[in-house]
């Protein structure tokens, strides 16, 4: 375990050292997330249940789809092999090659083949093998594997790559993409004409007719469909879809997600017919390979991760991903996608040793088009694959913590600011000493409000305060019952347990359960009288709405789901009430940021949208998640921290470089973040609204945020 | 070639309707990266295709997959101006000779409004037609202009192609630093005629 752990901290070191490649995928990943979101934004909602619906049936019907395609294939004068394991599917193309005498195979992307160890294979019979895909052939040249499953030379600078084609190719090139491209038209259309076999992967596969469908944007999926005599496919079995309807859509969503516009260049459509009914392709091998993915199917943990389109939008709004990169945060298959994928094509341990960079801000579920809960499923591969560490259960017991600086509050604002102390803490806790702390203000939220919110029975919302609000400054929890109730609801404040985030994120799911199942048992007769659960914390939200039913699958968690909100979603959603304050300091710019679960929770931006009503001028920039992750951004180090600062950093620049005065959001956490690194003041959206209504003034003491 | 090339004609055949269409596609096609025309005789069409190959500067043109009345009037008109004219199919021919400088025209069986995009089905002349050169134009009908991806997918059905290709616009690349660049392994640039008469006639 301790060489696991120092190994990967190495790892971590490593990629943040590199710090040309940290920053250009960091800016890469935000281009690419934006423009996808861009193009999802204009996506009709038609296209996504068609694209959920058609994978859905895919995974649900492998075995009779598998059988289907066979029947199809071998009617249209094809072959068709099923390969159980990678093993089985290297063994029959590098047998084909060999039996057929084939010298040079030519290949477009394939991360199947990639998954199946097919160059080395090929490589060591002797055979040349060639990536045409320009960015695999950059990976190729320089022996490495991709480092993102769309844009596999991401990691590489334009001098880099010159580089390699100098030392490996012997061409002296100035660094510039368009001449690089050139050469590489140029090399590779030699490649193209002697090549005796070409091996494409597939990004769907069509049952009812037996083809296989690519996706590109250079031509040199089609060029290997083309040229030369032997073509041989190779796709996941669930990548078989059962018509044509159900290919397209997948067809028109996937470029969207992808890189936001509604078609790559080329759909090329290949089978045992070719591209010709007079000129025959002359030999066609369609490969399904297996390798994990029947078993998958039957997991209720993993089944859904094989819905994946391979678009890769949660790898570019991963935020360890965009700062660690394929080669850190993945396999095979890299960054979010690539956990549960290792985990189906080679076992739970491997997973885990990658699962651990996921930080649960679930922004991979909130952009996933076939809505995979990725966060969800790497909590549980990191539950039942062993292996967490002792700080780690540490983290699990933030809220004791949180319940003893309330009772202890002078004691812990002093350990927490004190240089020694912190270095004590970082030894023993794994809190790294460079983090900003929040402040403990004395007291809890129960005590303070008294019995009469604690015995309340039945009541329009129950407020569920999480451990912030309700331990470590309860002025949150007091003014988000004040301006419900100024706003007309009756409120009650039963005592609740801490969300148990910590448990989830780092895969105590034993432990999780239980404190849902306490909390789900407190919440659901509320819930069932019609009350709804509101929390002022997003990440409690998140745990209520979508974490718990997960965990627990019972009627009566899925029942408090369906009746829980964000404070602020609800207060959008149903207070007239609200217009423009006088209140409100004149010129006041606030930066909205908007926390990762809040996004996935409620979507459009009921928060900005009220400050906006309530007159206040405001900013906001989708650069997705700040960076901290509830505890994991206080890890000591390249545990935690480091990564963390890498992101905050940049965030911070974004916000500075809007000019805006002071940052408002809803999550303690993220407050922490931004206030650390951005140096501005944070406030909770809540506040603002109290004071709107002129519940709470400007003037009064802000502990934190 | 009997062309009947007036507007009134086209509109009897498929209403204003779908000469909204057209331009709806053709504007997708050209957001795509489409050089786009839409012309209503033979002549215009020609003309089209003589000044985006002069604007490209090739003077090699590749017809593949075209009726032979068509491929014969573009010959014609090309051969005049001092271009060389090449025709896919029948003879066997070197693809080197279609690589460089030239400019492939090619048949398209249908296009797609809603993503700008055109398709071709089972013809290998079309195909090589519309990769292999430095530059390529497709040529189609305006009734052949579907809706989207499910109209395209009950044609499928219907006439079982072997072989499918669309094409939603130039060869390009953003693999390296994420700039986009045309022309990696297919053409660098790419056209579209709509024709408001029959190709093939
Ligand atoms: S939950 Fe967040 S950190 Fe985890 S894999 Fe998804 S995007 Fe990455
Ligand atoms: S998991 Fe979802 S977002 Fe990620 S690549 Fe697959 S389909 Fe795309």
């Amino acid at each position: 375990m301790r060489g696991s752990s120092s190994m990967s901290r190495s790892r971590v070191l490593g990629a943040l050292e590199k710090k040309w490649e940290v920053e250009t995928r960091w800016r890469s990943m935000l281009a690419m997330h934006l423009k996808s979101r861009e193009g999802m934004a204009r996506l009709q909602q038609k296209y996504l249940e068609g694209v959920f619906e058609s994978r859905k049936k895919s995974v649900e019907n492998l075995e009779r789809l598998v059988a289907l395609t066979i029947e199809s294939v071998k009617r249209e004068g094809g072959n068709v092999y099923v390969a159980k394991t990678a093993e089985d599917a290297r063994r029959y193309v590098a047998s084909l090659a060999e039996s057929r005498g084939v010298k040079c195979v030519i290949k477009s992307k394939s991360m199947t083949t990639e998954e199946i160890g097919l160059n080395d294979a090929l490589l060591s019979q002797g055979v040349d093998v060639i990536e045409t895909d320009l960015g695999e052939r950059i990976v190729q040249l320089a022996g490495q594997r991709p480092s993102h499953i769309i844009a596999p030379a991401v990691h590489l600078s334009r001098e880099e790559i010159a580089r390699l084609v100098k030392e490996r190719r012997g061409a002296d090139l100035p660094p510039q993409p368009e001449a690089i491209t050139r050469f590489f038209r140029q090399d590779l259309w030699a490649d193209f004409k002697r090549a005796e076999m070409g091996v494409t992967g597939a990004n769907i596969v069509v049952a009812e007719t037996g083809q296989a469908v690519l996706v590109t944007n250079e031509g040199n999926g089609r060029l290997v469909a083309t040229m030369p005599r032997i073509i041989v496919s190779i796709a996941g079995v669930e990548k078989i879809v059962e018509t044509w309807d159900d290919a397209f859509n997948v067809l028109r969503v996937l470029p969207v997600s992808a890189v936001g516009r509604d078609a790559t260049s080329y759909i090329t459509v290949i089978g045992p017919r070719g591209m010709s009914r007079h000129v025959k392709v002359p030999e066609y091998h369609l490969v399904l390979l297996d390798n994990g993915r029947t078993g998958a199917s039957n997991d209720p943990w993993l089944k859904d991760a094989l819905r994946c389109i391979r678009c890769a939008a949660c790898l570019d709004v991963c935020p360890t991903y965009r700062i660690l990169g394929g080669h850190v945060f993945g396999d095979i298959y890299s960054g979010p996608m690539g956990v549960p994928w290792t985990a189906i094509t080679k076992g739970l341990k491997d997973a885990s040793e990658i699962a651990k960079y996921c930080v649960s801000c679930s922004l991979c579920l909130h952009v996933c088009p076939v809505r995979i809960d990725i966060p969800i499923t790497i909590s549980w591969i990191k539950h039942a694959s062993g292996g967490k560490t002792l700080r780690e259960r540490i983290l699990t017991m933030y809220e004791s913590y949180a319940v003893l600086g309330s009772r202890l509050p002078r004691l812990f604002n002093w350990l927490q600011g004190s240089r020694v102390s912190r270095r004590l803490m970082e030894g023993l806790l794994g809190i790294d000493r460079r983090r900003l702390m929040h402040r403990f203000r004395g007291g809890n939220l129960y005590e303070i409000l008294g019995e009469k919110y604690l015995r309340r029975r039945s009541a329009d919302v129950v407020y569920f305060p999480d451990t912030y609000a309700a331990y470590m400054d309860w002025s949150i929890g007091l003014l988000a019952v004040r301006v419900l109730e100024a706003l007309g609801y009756t409120v009650a404040v039963p005592r609740t347990y801490g969300s148990g985030m910590p448990s989830i994120q780092y895969g105590f799911l034993s432990k999780a359960r239980k404190v849902a199942e306490k909390n789900v048992e407190k919440l659901k007769s509320y819930a069932e009288n019609g009350g709804r659960i509101v929390c002022s914390e997003p990440t409690a939200a998140y745990c209520l709405r979508e974490a718990y039913p997960k965990i627990l699958d019972t009627p009566s968690s899925r029942r408090v789901a369906e009746s829980t909100w964000e404070l602020t979603s609800l207060i959008a959603a149903e207070s007239k009430t609200l217009s423009p304050s006088t209140r409100q300091p004149p010129n006041t710019y606030v930066f909205y940021h908007h926390p990762c679960h809040s996004r996935l929770l409620s979507p459009g931006r009921p928060s900005e949208d009220l400050l906006k009503r309530i007159g206040m001028n405001v900013a906001t920039v989708d650069y997705g998640c700040c960076g901290i992750a509830g505890t994991w951004g206080m890890r000591r180090g390249a545990e935690g921290f480091l990564i963390s600062a890498e992101i905050g950093r940049r965030v911070a620049e974004i916000i500075l470089g809007t000019g805006c005065m002071e940052i408002a959001t809803e999550s303690s956490v993220c407050a922490q973040q931004l206030r650390q690194f951005s140096g501005l003041k944070v406030r909770h959206t809540i506040r603002y609204i109290a004071e709107s209504l002129g519940i709470q003034s400007r003037e009064e003491v802000v502990l934190n945020f | 070639m009997a062309v009947r090339n007036n507007t009134e004609r086209e509109e009897e055949l498929v209403g204003a309707g779908a000469r909204l269409d057209v331009e709806k596609f053709l504007e997708k096609c050209r957001m795509n990266g489409f050089q786009v025309a839409h012309v209503q005789s033979v002549e215009a069409l020609v003309s089209v295709l003589a000044d985006w190959a002069s604007g490209w500067g090739v003077r090699k043109i590749v017809l593949g997959g075209l009726s032979k009345q068509l491929a014969e009037r573009i010959r014609g008109e090309f051969t005049g101006r001092e271009y060389m004219v090449l025709e896919i199919g029948g003879v066997e021919m070197e693809i080197e000779e279609l690589r460089t400088g030239s400019l492939g025209v090619f048949r398209a069986n249908a296009g797609i409004k809603e993503t700008g995009g055109l398709v071709i089905f089972d013809n290998w002349a079309s195909n090589l037609a519309s990769l292999i050169p430095e530059y390529s134009v497709a040529l189609l009908e305006m009734g052949e202009i579907l809706q989207d991806y499910w109209m395209l997918a009950h044609l499928i059905r219907q006439t079982r192609p072997g072989g499918i290709a669309i094409i939603s616009g130039p060869s390009s690349t953003s693999d390296i630093e994420l700039t986009h660049v045309v022309g990696v392994h297919g053409p660098v640039g790419c056209g579209c005629i709509v024709a408001g008469l029959e190709l093939d006639e």
